[in-house]
């Protein structure tokens, strides 16, 4: 079966879902300065069917101010909406669902079937986002139009 | 006539998008139910007539799959299921079409996509009024 578990495609996809599902346009970018304050981090695991030693997790985060625009774009509504101001992590979440959904078919075409695990979400210090993030063999960082980071990593076992 | 609908996604922000898909239709809306899981959407089935279920596939305590066999095993209902889901492995999906669901869409969807399939749904059915 191949294994493509690529930084490029990841970073690919994320931008895709970004923009068809979310409106936002960003590209990958190589920020100069690690991120500060806090941090919301998204997490799911995945599995691919039959396959017992392909599997692993997948991490999207960004500033909590990122998930509320995130959230807002994904209903239709001004970030100042109060629907959307304590929803930024829930939309990250949502991100990150169907980022592993179409990542999957990219990195494992092959595969018959992967499973997808429940995302969750966590807001940290920015200092723990980062020494997790570096311990991830697959990791990258996206910039939306408004100068906004989002990262991306994958960590796969087998 | 109206048609009662039921969304079935643990995720608040994707039942409002399906809400609001729904609505933008133009389809003559009775009641929407929302449930969080498959557990909660059975006890809603069992209790409320709903002539379309828009589910997700990824649910904690009861998901798609489990929801869709139980709804024609258990229920013995005949509502068209529309499963929204970014899960895109070929055997669930073909599990699924297996189980009778009457259609699938991958996230991300736009709205009209969702729309199309949900109007497809209605005439086919007679709804899974209880009592």
């Amino acid at each position: 079966m191949s294994v493509d578990p690529s930084l490029d495609v990841l970073l690919a996809t994320t931008a895709r879902v970004l923009e068809e599902a979310a409106f936002i346009f960003s590209e990958p970018a190589s920020p100069a300065s690690p991120p500060t304050g806090s941090v919301v981090e998204a997490t799911m695991t995945f599995a691919v069917t039959d396959q017992p030693g392909h599997h692993g997790s997948l991490m999207l985060s960004a500033s909590p101010g990122f998930g509320t625009a995130l959230a807002a774009n994904l209903l239709g509504v001004e970030p100042d909406d109060p629907d959307v101001t304590a929803r930024g992590a829930e939309a990250l979440c949502e991100l990150l669902n169907i980022v592993a959904g179409c990542l999957m078919e990219e990195w494992f075409p092959d595969a018959p079937g992967c499973r997808l695990g429940i995302p969750s979400a966590r807001t940290v210090a920015a200092t723990e986002h980062e020494a997790r993030r570096a311990g991830a063999p697959v990791s990258g960082s996206l910039l939306s139009e408004d100068a906004e980071r989002i990262d991306c990593a994958a960590f796969l076992e087998g | 006539m109206s048609y009662d609908f039921l969304i079935v996604d643990d995720s608040p922000i994707i039942r409002s998008v399906v809400r609001k898909a729904i609505h933008l239709s133009g389809i003559d809306l009775g009641t929407l139910h929302e449930a969080e899981n498959g557990r909660q959407a059975l006890a809603t089935l069992e209790q409320q007539h709903v002539d379309v279920v828009v589910a997700d596939l990824n649910m904690p305590e009861m998901d798609g799959v489990e929801l869709v066999r139980r709804i024609h095993e258990d229920l013995s209902l005949t509502v068209p299921v529309i499963i929204v889901s970014s899960d895109r492995s070929a055997d669930r999906i073909e599990e699924l079409r297996a189980r009778g669901i009457h259609d699938f869409l991958k996230k991300p969807f736009r709205p009209e996509e969702l729309m199309a399939m949900v109007r497809q749904a209605l005439p086919q059915q007679g709804g899974s009024r209880v009592g």
